[in-house]
């Protein structure tokens, strides 16, 4: 017993020992698209990173129940809905950097600068090379009785269309964004199923005229330079902009500073290492995302998509709504 | 003595379950009530049942007839067949469910063959929908059977021969052994087996949402993950957990006070000659079972790997295939322990402690992994919280993914040695004790010798589930730990199916190791039993 016991209080010592040179990360972001960037931090800071992974709920209620014991130092997510619920438990401390802030632009950072994002992605569109529409698409047209039984689009439960339809709740009022989620779940090629990429590859293969999903799933289909199953993608799909007024509709990975962080000094470095160009240059190159920092250019392949506009509403305004948003999906009866 | 150990196990897995029942189930929901008003339990309850029956089905139909086949017939190729049928249990559902959307779906490249052969159009034809409530069926019934399989091979290998003579002497004819002997006299270890793959099915999330199916963990993932309303989460689990307890209920009743104890020690039977006709029939039935349930989706996944091949000498491979070894052995060993431990306290004692005991260890499998996880979690911190000072005791250290894993797979333990001990008379009892055994020496020279083949048939199902668990591994682990199976989630969560499949890989080859070595065992223990 006595055994068990040292060598329990060896492991909790062990981590003490490194108290001095290290920050512990909770990251929902998964560890193949963090873990080359936070190499690079380590390297140049000599700050080890010590990492938890998981589903964004998992680690907030892990976060949560632990209180003030939490070891967590910096927490990092995708989607500003996840962002919203970890700040709105209280587990989000306001940092004020000059850096960060200089990075980052307003709208991608939480209004008490408690959270940042960090990469950029667009829910954009995408058609078959063989309908490409005439006149400028919209999110709302792709409704339209025009697109009857032809818009690809997976389920509410996914997080990123969750967000969309928050988006279209706060721009468009309550009234127009349950008609729209009725007129998509009327204009549903197939009952929502798959991924993001699953949708794109149906439009190439004539399921249907127009899928919805996020940039970058399209940007890692059709880069020349990753191997790829998906020659059809390649040859009969394109990557639409939405000219919906408000802008396209963009989402982010991002996160903040734990409140009860024990290395609050090594967090912050994280956070503004993860803005910084080099950082930026990663996360663009290694999953096709556009950079937040606005003196980083994205990878050549967004490039060549060219320049959108983007909504540029502060991401907390979409993230609160998505409760409502979820609510109206269900109630349009989208799967 | 026991006592005392009853109440320990007891309350490691009341805990958090009394837990999940108390916080999360009283506590201020926002949103159950929404799921109710909007019609989703409904919709949720009513899909979840159609799986649930179709699977149960669909792998009684593969499972029984190929177990019986191997068990009591003769043919070329048996030996190899009656252990390749168990090799799809090593292929995770998710994967499978990737793999086949994959291949079927419009996009996949057997519809577009189709098409460039037949120069149709999309649409022109009709082919069926593979992410539908049938193909999820289809899907988890082609993964999960060798637990049925696993368990009727089991206990027919130690049925006595001399029932079966005795039979034929009167006259009945092997069809009519099979439906009027076998399946009532092996009715404990397969409703143990379908038991098994019911909570699974009820409890799987990663084949539902992949094929965008609304059952009840897709309420409990929004619930939790969309709305961050866990007691909303709590709650839906325990509907389908008093679901679960209900069809074991009313099985319970209707088995009524039966014994079914049929091990006798006599010679070993020789098998029966299988006519050629029938040989074809079971050739076909067993290997498209293998075929479906594990070649395809090996050979896809193997396919898929060729551009990553890399990612098999990546240095952190290696550690992350050795963690996951640690984990998954340990787990069964435990559980293993704990099993013995509760269905002999079980045959000693019938009072309604030791039944409760029993029932709160079988919620670990009923209740979706996901809500077992957290229940756990909270547990684990409340403890390190009040009386460490929030030192990372618990979560700090692998302890915590092994309390939540065993409690998990507990039940699988326990159905699969208890119906292995329910098989041992009660006179065998008798006479060891009226040969002067104390029940201890009893356990360690009668009754583990016979139930070597449940032991080893436990550790084969506990060690590969724990293998592919995912979501208590994924909450409960410290810092920088890793799995295989949190990392094919990582990427194929990521639709990079390509990058999932070298890992995906590494994780079934492990576990067909186990599954050979043990099998080559079971045919011995079958004679050690007999003679």
């Amino acid at each position: 017993m006595k055994i068990i016991i040292n060598s329990f209080l060896i492991l909790v010592f062990y981590s003490n020992f490194y108290a001095a040179k290290v920050v512990n990360l909770y990251s929902a972001q998964k560890a193949h698209l963090i873990q080359p960037i936070l190499d690079k931090f380590t390297l140049e800071s000599g700050i080890k990173v010590r990492m938890i992974t998981g589903k964004a709920a998992g680690l907030v209620t892990r976060m949560e129940r632990e209180g003030k014991y939490s070891p967590a130092d910096v927490l990092l997510t995708t989607d500003i809905g996840n962002i919203y619920q970890a700040k709105k438990k209280g587990l989000l401390q306001t940092v004020q950097s000059s850096t960060l802030k200089q990075n980052i632009p307003e709208y991608l950072r939480g209004p008490e600068e408690d959270w940042f994002g960090f990469t950029m992605r667009a829910r954009v569109l995408f058609f078959n090379t063989d309908h490409i529409p005439k006149t400028p698409i919209t999110y709302l047209s792709i409704s339209d009785k025009s697109f009857m039984k032809n818009v690809l689009i997976r389920s509410s439960s996914n997080v990123y269309n969750q967000s969309l339809m928050a988006y279209i709740l706060h721009h468009y009022g309550w009234k127009k964004a349950r008609r729209w989620a009725k007129g998509i779940v009327k204009n549903m090629a197939r009952k929502p199923q798959g991924g993001d990429r699953d949708q794109i590859r149906a439009v190439a293969s004539g399921e249907g005229k127009v899928a919805v999903a996020n940039s970058y799933y399209y940007g890692v289909m059709v880069d020349n330079e990753r191997p790829t199953f998906d020659q059809n993608v390649r040859q009969k799909t394109m990557i639409t902009f939405p000219q919906d007024k408000p802008g396209v509709h963009v989402n982010i990975r991002g996160g903040g500073l734990a409140t009860h962080s024990k290395n609050r000094e090594n967090g912050i470095k994280l956070l503004e290492f993860l803005s910084s160009e080099p950082a930026q240059k990663l996360f663009t190159k290694l999953n096709l995302e556009y950079p937040v920092n606005p003196r980083v250019k994205p990878a050549d392949l967004l490039k060549n998509w060219g320049a959108f506009k983007k909504d540029e509403t502060s991401l907390e305004t979409i993230g609160a709504l998505q409760a409502k948003a979820i609510e109206i999906m269900d109630w349009a009866g989208w799967k | 003595m026991n006592r005392i150990g009853l109440s320990l196990v007891l309350l490691a897995f009341a805990a958090p379950v009394l837990l999940l029942s108390s916080t999360l189930v009283l506590g201020q929901s926002e949103h159950f009530n929404y799921f109710i008003k909007q019609g989703l339990i409904l919709e949720y309850l009513t899909n979840s049942a159609l799986v649930t029956i179709l699977t149960a089905t669909i792998s009684f139909l593969i499972a029984v007839p190929a177990a019986w086949w191997v068990s009591f017939y003769e043919f070329k190729g048996r030996r190899v067949l009656e252990w390749a049928l168990v090799l799809p249990l090593a292929v995770p559902p998710y994967l499978a469910a990737i793999v086949y959307g994959t291949l079927l779906e419009g996009a996949g490249p057997v519809q577009y063959w189709l098409r460039d052969i037949f120069q149709m159009q999309y649409g022109s034809y009709w082919f069926p929908q593979i992410r539908s409530i049938e193909g999820m069926s289809l899907i988890l019934a082609f993964t999960i059977y060798p637990y049925l399989y696993m368990l009727a091979r089991a206990t027919f290998m130690t049925l006595s021969p001399q029932i079966l003579d005795s039979a034929i002497l009167l006259g009945i004819n092997r069809r009519q052994i099979l439906f009027r002997l076998l399946l009532p006299l092996s009715r404990p270890a397969l409703i143990a087996g379908l038991a098994l793959i019911i909570m699974e099915t009820l409890a799987d999330f990663g084949v539902a949402s992949l094929f965008g199916i609304p059952v009840f963990t897709t309420g409990i993932y929004r619930a939790w993950n969309s709305f961050y309303d866990p007691v909303a989460a709590g709650r839906i689990a325990i509907m389908l957990l008093t679901f679960v307890l209900a069809i074991l209920w009313i099985e319970k009743l209707s088995r009524g006070q039966k014994q079914f104890s049929t091990i006798h020690l006599t010679a070993h039977m020789k098998h029966w000659p299988l006519r050629t006709s029938m040989t074809i029939y079971a050739y076909i039935h067993c290997i498209s079972a293998i075929v479906f349930g594990f070649l395809i989706p090996l050979m896809a996944l193997g396919f898929w790997s060729i551009p990553n091949l890399n990612q098999f000498t990546r240095s952190d491979t290696l550690e992350i295939t050795y963690m996951t070894f640690i984990i998954s052995a340990l787990t069964s060993f435990l559980v293993i322990g704990i099993g013995v431990f509760t269905a002999y306290s079980l045959r000693r004692s019938k009072s309604i402690f030791v039944n409760i005991c029993i029932a709160l260890s079988s919620c670990g499998y009923a209740i979706p992994g996901t809500v077992i996880a957290v229940a756990v979690l909270l547990v684990l911190i409340t403890l390190q919280n009040t009386f460490f000072n929030g030192a990372l005791i618990l979560t700090g250290t692998i302890f915590g993914i092994l309390w939540g894993c065993t409690l998990r797979f507990t039940t699988i333990g326990f159905n699969t040695i208890n119906s292995g001990l329910q098989q041992i008379t009660q006179q065998m009892d008798e006479i060891a004790s009226l040969l002067g055994f104390n029940p201890i020496s009893r356990l360690l020279r009668l009754h583990l010798p016979l139930l070597q083949n449940s032991l080893m048939i436990s550790f084969i199902l506990v060690f590969i589930e724990t293998l592919k668990e995912l979501p208590a591994t994924l909450l409960l682990r410290p810092f920088d730990v890793n799995t295989l199976a949190i990392k094919v989630y990582e990427y194929a969560n990521d639709e990079m199916v390509e990058l999932a499949a070298p890992m995906g890989l590494l994780m079934i080859s492990m576990s067909i190791i186990p599954v050979i070595l043990i099998n080559s065992k079971l045919k011995h223990g079958r004679f050690n039993a007999r003679n």
